[in-house]
């Protein structure tokens, strides 16, 4: 029996996003774009983005939009989590006022009540 | 703890974890150079437009972030696919009102799954692989063959035998699954 013939069956691990954007701009060996095909026979997500990824004109330029897209996405991100630690913050501020609040007032509801008496 | 080299070989499920409980947005970072350039190709490839592909890289991501603590995620991969693809086809559907089938669905983590019974399955399918290949439609056998005995890649086999690049896909594709159900075939009549 072929060796090879456990291949057709055989699912391998999606390729790193270097290796699939070397794909996309035809800087891969022979061999090496044959490992990244045989995985895309397997792989629809990975398969629809090469599709995709092909149709993109100016392809240098991919690795400056992911960085910037990045910066954004990390940028947001951190706007949130700090919208979100400030909003944390006044209410465990409310929380204290109030039971200090409570507290007086029943520290002076005690206070009042045994001096009436 | 800050996120270094080191944390790059955490599983995605690690590294939502760690987000989750730290807030710490580096362990995204690492996630999002997963996935990145995957969600553009595939953003790309429905929306057909550069720019729209490049925010809705972001919007998605954003998305993702936003329903993380709402949903327990088993397959990251899988889970990040199904919003991509439902915003694309709402992008599509607001811009164009197009009515788009959504009968598909991503792999799950499931299909990584691969019982010891589905090896013996599959050894006792290769047996007959010769044969099957040979009840083939031409064009599938030559493509199948080039692809998985060779090891010729797409543009060798475009090159070698005149088809585009499209038909060496489909052929593929399409030999493989025959070959499936043909193997499948003769495994239940061997029983």
């Amino acid at each position: 029996m072929n060796e090879n013939f456990a291949d057709i069956f055989t699912q391998t691990a999606c390729p790193s996003q270097d290796q699939l954007l070397a794909y996309v701009k035809g800087e891969l060996s022979a061999e090496e774009r044959h490992e990244v095909e045989l995985h895309l026979q397997d792989c629809d997500m990975c398969s629809e983005a090469v599709e995709g990824l092909s149709a993109i004109s100016r392809k240098d330029q991919i690795p400056g939009w992911l960085r910037q897209a990045k910066y954004n996405v990390l940028q947001k991100l951190r706007k949130r989590t700090r919208r979100r630690r400030k909003t944390d913050f006044y209410l465990y501020i409310a929380i204290v006022t109030l039971v200090v609040i409570f507290l007086l007032l029943g520290f002076y509801w005690i206070f009042h009540f045994v001096t009436a008496r | 703890m800050n996120p270094s080299e080191q944390h790059q070989n955490l599983s995605d499920q690690e590294l939502l974890q760690r987000y989750k409980a730290d807030g710490n947005g580096d362990w995204i970072g690492i996630l999002f150079d997963r996935y990145a350039l995957l969600l553009l190709g595939l953003c790309m490839k429905y929306l057909k437009n550069e720019e729209d592909a490049r925010d809705s890289v972001q919007q998605i991501f954003l998305k993702v972030l936003s329903d993380i603590h709402k949903h327990d995620v088993v397959y990251f991969k899988a889970w990040i696919y199904q919003v991509a693809r439902n915003h694309c086809l709402m992008q599509l559907r607001h811009h164009k009102e197009l009515e788009l089938k959504e009968d598909y669905m991503p792999g799950t983590a499931q299909q990584e799954d691969i019982s010891t019974e589905a090896y013996v399955q599959k050894d006792n399918m290769l047996e007959h692989m010769e044969q099957a290949l040979g009840e083939l439609n031409k064009e599938q056998a030559t493509c199948v063959r080039m692809f998985y005995l060779e090891k010729k890649s797409y543009q060798e086999i475009t090159e070698q035998t005149g088809f585009t690049l499209l038909q060496v896909k489909s052929y593929i594709q399409n030999g493989k699954r025959n070959l499936k159900i043909l193997l499948e075939k003769y495994s239940k009549n061997k029983r």
